[in-house]
């Protein structure tokens, strides 16, 4: 049975004696080392600074109770990471409908093409079609064209084979006309 | 291939988390490539807006008012008795008689099969193994098996803080199936309480299996997975094991 509710020294702080100052401690290690990069996830999916600020509280409320699966690979980035994908993939589809308001709207403002803003383009464009597909392929979306993973990095996070997820990807990019054709 | 270091890996370079060796590589690549070094200091760019916008006491009440939220609901699937068990056969016949013709099983050896289906809120509706359905309000599930060679049958689900629940099971062993061929319904229907993911694994297997074994099983698997509910694989519980992936309303 695992314990969430904190404040009552956690199992999950193990490897930190003590309570609240280690916690701290930790807290500030995970802000400078993941801060931007989980917050910069939020933001990008939930399009909203005050959910994507109340969502990345979340992803490390969930590291401090899990420290032990978070250090317990070889990359915590990765960990948080796809927590933080997951969460707010999930939130956008139980907030259904303005989901597809919003992606469809996103999708309607798309600039022209601007080789300049190449990579700024190509991440409004896997958001704008990512309410089409299971939320499995939008991970993998996500983290191959926005976080910039190899397919085996995206396959090892996912638990999947990268045939499998070379697949989905394929998938996805018909959806744009193949313009994010996987390599 | 480019030559350039992935995106990924100058992530993990920045949040200083690539091993020694490769962080003396990539640190050697960076110095001489402008490209690089552009993305890096980008990402510190990043870091730094961030913490202008975040400082870090705002960050750290924000976590620590999410840990401290009372949590509200437990998560364990609750049977329903005679009552829904009811309900959701008169739904069976009612609403679903046109789908039974082709239902969504998962094929098993020997022509085993197993079988989940959701009824009691929105329509009533068969869930693929493998594949994830959203659960409405107030929906419940049942769950059917046909035995083929197998003779026992026990079923478990697990939530998403990895608390593994007996959902099937007689006296701390798998159930026997019951006589004859055909589709099988378990009895009574289930409820699963709280919200975010529910893994249900229903096993066939040859001879009976402990509960308890089981249930250990399935909390290693979700420990394997990162205590990410969604990404288990198998439990390997001995068994031939049948999965589906609920998301509760």
């Amino acid at each position: 049975m695992r314990q969430f509710v904190a404040g009552a020294s956690p199992p999950a702080l193990k490897g930190l004696d003590g309570g609240q100052k280690d916690r701290r401690a930790l807290l500030r290690e995970l802000y400078t080392a993941y801060g931007g990069s989980v917050y910069g996830r939020c933001r990008y999916l939930l399009k909203d600074t005050s959910k994507a600020e109340d969502a990345m509280q979340e992803v490390f409320a969930r590291a401090l109770t899990h420290s032990e699966t978070l250090h317990a690979g070889s990359s915590p980035l990765a960990w948080l990471m796809k927590i933080a994908t997951h969460h707010c993939l999930n939130q956008l589809r139980a907030e259904r409908a303005p989901w597809r308001r919003w992606f469809e709207r996103d999708e309607l403002a798309r600039p022209e093409g601007d080789d300049g803003a190449r990579k700024l383009e190509t991440r409004e464009l896997v958001r704008s079609l990512l309410s089409r597909v299971d939320v499995e392929t939008q991970a993998a979306v996500v983290h191959y064209w926005v976080d910039g993973m190899t397919l085996e990095e995206v396959a090892a996070m996912l638990g999947r084979s990268v045939p499998t997820v070379r697949k989905r990807l394929e998938q996805f990019a018909t959806l744009s006309n193949e313009e994010l054709k996987v390599p | 291939m480019s030559a350039h270091l992935s995106e990924w890996t100058l992530r993990r370079l920045h949040a200083g988390e690539l091993p020694g060796k490769e962080s003396e590589q990539a640190r050697e690549h960076v110095s001489g490539c402008a490209e690089c070094q552009r993305i890096l200091k980008g990402l510190e760019a990043n870091q730094a807006r961030f913490e202008a916008e975040v400082p870090f006491e705002r960050f750290e009440a924000g976590v620590e008012r999410v840990l401290n939220k009372p949590k509200t609901q437990t998560s364990r699937p609750l049977r329903n008795g005679v009552l829904v068990a009811l309900a959701a056969s008169v739904l069976l016949v009612v609403l679903v008689r046109p789908m039974l013709s082709n239902p969504p099983t998962n094929r098993l050896k020997g022509g085993a099969s197993a079988e989940l289906r959701i009824g009691g809120g929105g329509p009533q509706r068969g869930v693929l193994p493998g594949d994830t359905e959203e659960l409405e309000p107030g929906e419940k599930v049942r769950l059917a098996y046909v035995s083929g060679p197998y003779r026992y049958v026990l079923a478990v689900s697990v939530d998403e803080e990895g608390e593994v629940s007996e959902l099937y099971a007689q006296g701390g062993m798998s159930l026997p199936v019951e006589a004859g061929p055909g589709r099988h319904w378990l009895p009574d229907s289930v409820v699963f309480t709280g919200s975010g993911h529910e893994r249900v694994v229903m096993v066939l297997s040859e001879r009976p299996l402990r509960v308890e074994a089981v249930q250990a099983s399935a909390r290693r698997a979700w420990e394997a997975a990162g205590g990410k509910v969604e990404a288990m694989t198998t439990l390997d519980s001995g068994g031939e094991e049948t999965h589906w992936l609920l998301r509760k309303p």
